[in-house]
């Protein structure tokens, strides 16, 4: 399909390629391919007119109340909000418009609530696994044990442990990504 | 220094101090950062974001309130008593700040001259 007017576009993880996304975010609009919304573990870009653009990503808990407040500030500073999603913001705004951190400290604060729950989430993940993985350790030894292989009580525990890792793995890396970038802007 | 506790300290940051003194008249977000750069002839710009961080701050510090403006529809921030103290209060240790460095550079001449 030659004349489609949406495409997709994979995100290699913005706790990791953020400043790399968001230019090319921009090469695309260049080609007339405008970012419209998040896409599971991407972006939907939509066919417009070719421009200019820089994008810049924020990350706030914002309130319905607060959200017409926050985006109006933007609007202000030159910058159009393209899609939000959770506490993850994405502003569009024409290219040389200033920044919308014009300070380290705040733009490094950006991050901090981001790590705290990638953070939580990770340590509660692999507690929970090595928790269910002693517990079937202890049950399954001995002369008698409690718990067999075959046992719908040890195909729960693989599946929470497998449950856990999938959630716990990718945490994990997002919260070294963050932390590396808070290191990297202290 | 943790991020808040600048404010424990009673003592602002750069871009605080000109949020805070450009709310002498109560303003809305676009007004804040066209005043600063207004004021400062472009020396300052202060980003949306930011601008959205330090308010939320100060809001919470107690230092300026949100006023619902039913013409405009849009909010306007104005100060608080205690935010206007805290400007005349910061004018007063940053001019004392501009004091020191001069009182520095120039006991250093004086030093060379001997």
């Amino acid at each position: 399909m030659k004349n489609k007017e949406k495409r997709y576009l994979p995100s290699s993880g913005l706790a990791f390629a953020e400043e790399t996304i968001m230019s090319r975010l921009s090469k695309l609009a260049e080609e007339g391919w405008l970012l419209d919304s998040f896409a599971p573990l991407g972006f939907w870009l939509k066919r417009g007119e070719p421009q200019r653009l820089i994008y810049s990503l924020d990350m706030r808990d914002v309130t319905e109340d607060e959200r017409r407040d926050y985006y109006d500030t933007f609007w202000s500073g030159g910058w159009t909000p393209v899609c939000s999603t959770g506490n993850i913001h994405i502003f569009a705004a024409a290219a040389g418009t200033p920044p919308i951190y014009s300070d380290r400290e705040t733009h490094r604060e950006k991050y901090i609530p981001m790590t705290r729950w990638v953070g939580w989430v990770a340590l509660v993940s692999i507690l929970l696994f090595g928790g269910v993985l002693t517990s079937e350790l202890i049950l399954m030894s001995g002369a008698e044990p409690l718990l067999n292989k075959d046992s719908w009580a040890f195909k729960v525990g693989l599946g929470l442990q497998g449950l856990t890792l999938m959630i716990g793995v990718p945490c994990l890396m997002m919260y070294v990504a963050y932390r590396w970038r808070l290191w990297k802007n202290r | 220094m943790s991020r808040s506790s600048s404010y424990e300290l009673e003592q602002l940051t750069d871009p605080a101090y000109y949020i805070l003194i450009s709310l002498l008249t109560p303003r809305h977000g676009y007004g804040i950062m066209k005043y600063i750069s207004e004021l400062t002839e472009d020396e300052v710009t202060v980003g949306p974001a930011t601008l959205y961080t330090i308010i939320k701050k100060l809001e919470k510090a107690g230092y300026l309130t949100l006023n619902e403006d039913e013409e405009e529809r849009r909010k306007t921030y104005s100060l608080t008593g205690k935010g206007r103290t805290m400007i005349e209060n910061e004018m007063e240790r940053r001019a004392r700040m501009a004091d020191h460095g001069r009182k520095a550079i120039r006991q250093e001449r004086e030093d060379d001259s001997i």
